[in-house]
């Protein structure tokens, strides 16, 4: 922190927490001081401050874990095709695609690493310094009403029994519910994320964005009644008032 | 005749005059999107990090179907800074960046401007600030070339101080529009003041320079020796613009409530002053300047909400457009 000069508005600086689920990005982080993001898939904002980065349980038997420990002042932003930052790896799939290059500065340690209480999977989120030096648990950097908890409720609420966090093929869903026919899986989007190929057999899935559960949470809970009766209704719940079509 | 439809009501009609409403910089509707890198030069700001901001920043807007926006005056931070050579090279430095924003602004169909700070004074009669004014200018024509956007993106500056001397602030003015380049010239628009420069006497700079005026309702209202009337001045300063490029004008509201100050401790009560932006827009006010252009048949033009609440008052006065004027709402974006 010694490098940084100190400004009195400083707390209120934006944070983008990031998801690390690698030790070559991290060390890459430390030592490179860059880390990148497709731009395709990039969240709603980019723009902050400073970076930090949520490990996931892929660093198993680390005490950093499931938890936010470090963060650094960004420096730049560059976009760049990734074929120029990994220029060893030409024949990627996405060797054209253009990426979000956000230099970084020293990394540097939370006095208090921010865990994560809940097996919810993470994506981005934008929070403030100020947060961030505060927070004991992840879901205390959210500045919005966390848009899955909001579906996530309104589901239990109308007598539901959905389930978090599961694979449809090889990409995770963000909330599963089971049907006759197999899984109707309930994929949260930014407005601006795009994901490709998610099909499965036994899985059908339904987009859904934040923006349109904030907006008219009844609107989504029928799109999610009709998607029901569609697939022979739920198993194992009853469904409340909102979902009569 | 509807010509199409919006979900957010905005239908013009064919052969009318069409208006769009913008707002300048902050962004308060949502929480925790900033504008550009305010950081200090200690800290290493960029204008790629700016950059990084405005993305957000279109997305956000793109959800409100706002079209309109002034970006941050210091979006490049540092950029002509005399003593810190190491900002200087921030535009060469982001040309992909820049390009990949000026594609986004464009797919979204977004009309973008800037206004530089006060210090740019064409007027002034010492020559380093002028000079430097002009290297403000160039840097700023640079940006907005970089992004690729087309010449209404127009970099709006006031005449400035008086400097005791009117009439040769004025001149001096004209002889320094006319010494820039073609490619910064015709990317500056002229503002009338609160205080000096009426719009009578940008009126009379444009007619020497070619730059067009840029009408500041609440200016106009506050300065306006030669009482032209409001319509009048704005059929005036629209006349200003070239054919194929769309005018703008300010518009705000005077604060009435009081204010409460605290200096040095001690609260004092400052009355309202004229020339000071409102929270949000007087609606009828509005309305009746609106629909006077409407009725008219004046050409499409952009409005500029200079009001403190920024894209929230934009918002309220849209609402206020469809419940207090259904009809004029439906020329207005």
């Amino acid at each position: 922190m010694s490098q940084e000069y100190r400004d009195p508005h400083k707390l209120r600086r934006t944070v983008l927490v990031a998801i690390i689920n690698n030790q070559a990005d991290l060390q890459r982080a430390a030592s490179e001081g860059w880390y990148r993001i497709p731009q395709r898939r990039a969240p709603r904002r980019v723009g902050a401050d400073y970076l930090a980065f949520y490990q996931t349980s892929a660093f198993k038997g680390e005490a950093e874990a499931r938890t936010v420990s470090y963060y650094a002042a960004i420096r730049r932003y560059q976009l760049l095709p990734r074929t120029v930052i990994f220029p060893n790896e030409p024949n990627h799939p996405r060797a054209e695609e253009y990426y979000f290059r956000i230099a970084i500065g020293p990394l540097l340690r939370l006095e208090q690493p921010i865990t994560a209480a809940s097996f919810r999977r993470l994506t981005f989120i934008h929070t403030t310094l100020e947060r961030l030096l505060s927070a004991q648990e992840v879901t205390e950097l959210k500045l919005d009403a966390d848009p899955f908890q909001t579906l996530w409720n309104a589901l239990r609420a109308n007598r539901l029994k959905p389930l978090p966090n599961r694979l449809a093929g090889d990409w995770p869903v963000d909330i599963a519910l089971q049907v006759r026919s197999g899984y109707l899986g309930i994929q949260l989007e930014d407005e601006s994320t795009v994901r490709e190929g998610m099909s499965s057999e036994r899985w059908t899935i339904l987009r859904i964005s934040s923006s349109h559960i904030t907006s008219d949470l009844q609107g989504c809970l029928r799109e999610i009644g009709r998607a029901l009766v569609d697939l022979g209704g739920a198993l194992n719940s009853q469904p409340g008032p909102a979902f009569r079509l | 005749m509807v010509s199409s439809y919006s979900p957010l009501g905005f239908s013009p009609i064919q052969n009318q005059t069409r208006i769009r409403l913008g707002f300048p910089v902050k962004v308060l509707g949502a929480t925790g999107l900033r504008s550009h890198d305010s950081r200090r030069w200690q800290n290493e700001p960029h204008l790629s990090v700016s950059l990084a901001y405005l993305r957000d920043i279109f997305l956000y807007l793109e959800r409100r179907d706002i079209r309109f926006y002034r970006m941050a005056g210091q979006l490049a931070p540092y950029l002509t800074h005399p003593d810190l050579p190491a900002f200087h090279n921030q535009l060469d430095e982001c040309s992909t960046e820049l390009a990949a924003i000026g594609d986004l602004a464009r797919q979204q169909r977004m009309r973008l401007t800037l206004h530089p700070g006060f210090f740019v004074q064409l007027g002034h009669p010492d020559p380093a600030l002028v000079a430097r004014s002009g290297k403000e200018l160039a840097a700023a024509a640079t940006l907005l070339d970089g992004m690729g956007l087309d010449m209404s993106s127009v970099i709006v500056i006031h005449v400035g101080g008086g400097y005791g001397d009117v009439i040769a602030t004025r001149e001096q003015f004209v002889r320094a529009a006319n010494l820039l380049p073609d490619t910064v010239r015709h990317r500056v628009a002229l503002e009338n003041g609160d205080r000096q420069f009426s719009l009578q006497d940008v009126l009379w700079i444009h007619r020497h320079t070619g730059v067009p005026v840029v009408m500041d309702t609440l200016h106009h209202r506050c300065h306006n020796p030669e009482r032209i009337p409001m319509f009048e001045g704005l059929k005036l300063a629209l006349a200003t613009w070239p054919a194929d490029i769309r005018p703008k004008i300010h518009c705000s509201s005077p604060r009435t409530a009081m204010r409460i100050l605290q200096r040095n401790g001690k609260a004092r009560l400052q009355m309202p002053l004229p020339h000071q932006h409102s929270d949000f827009l007087h609606p009828f006010e509005v309305i009746d300047l609106l629909q006077a252009a409407v009725s008219a048949r004046l050409r499409p033009f952009d409005v500029m909400l200079e009001a403190k609440a920024k894209d929230v008052a934009l918002l309220r006065l849209r609402e206020q457009l469809r419940k207090y004027a259904p009809g004029l709402s439906l020329c207005v974006q």
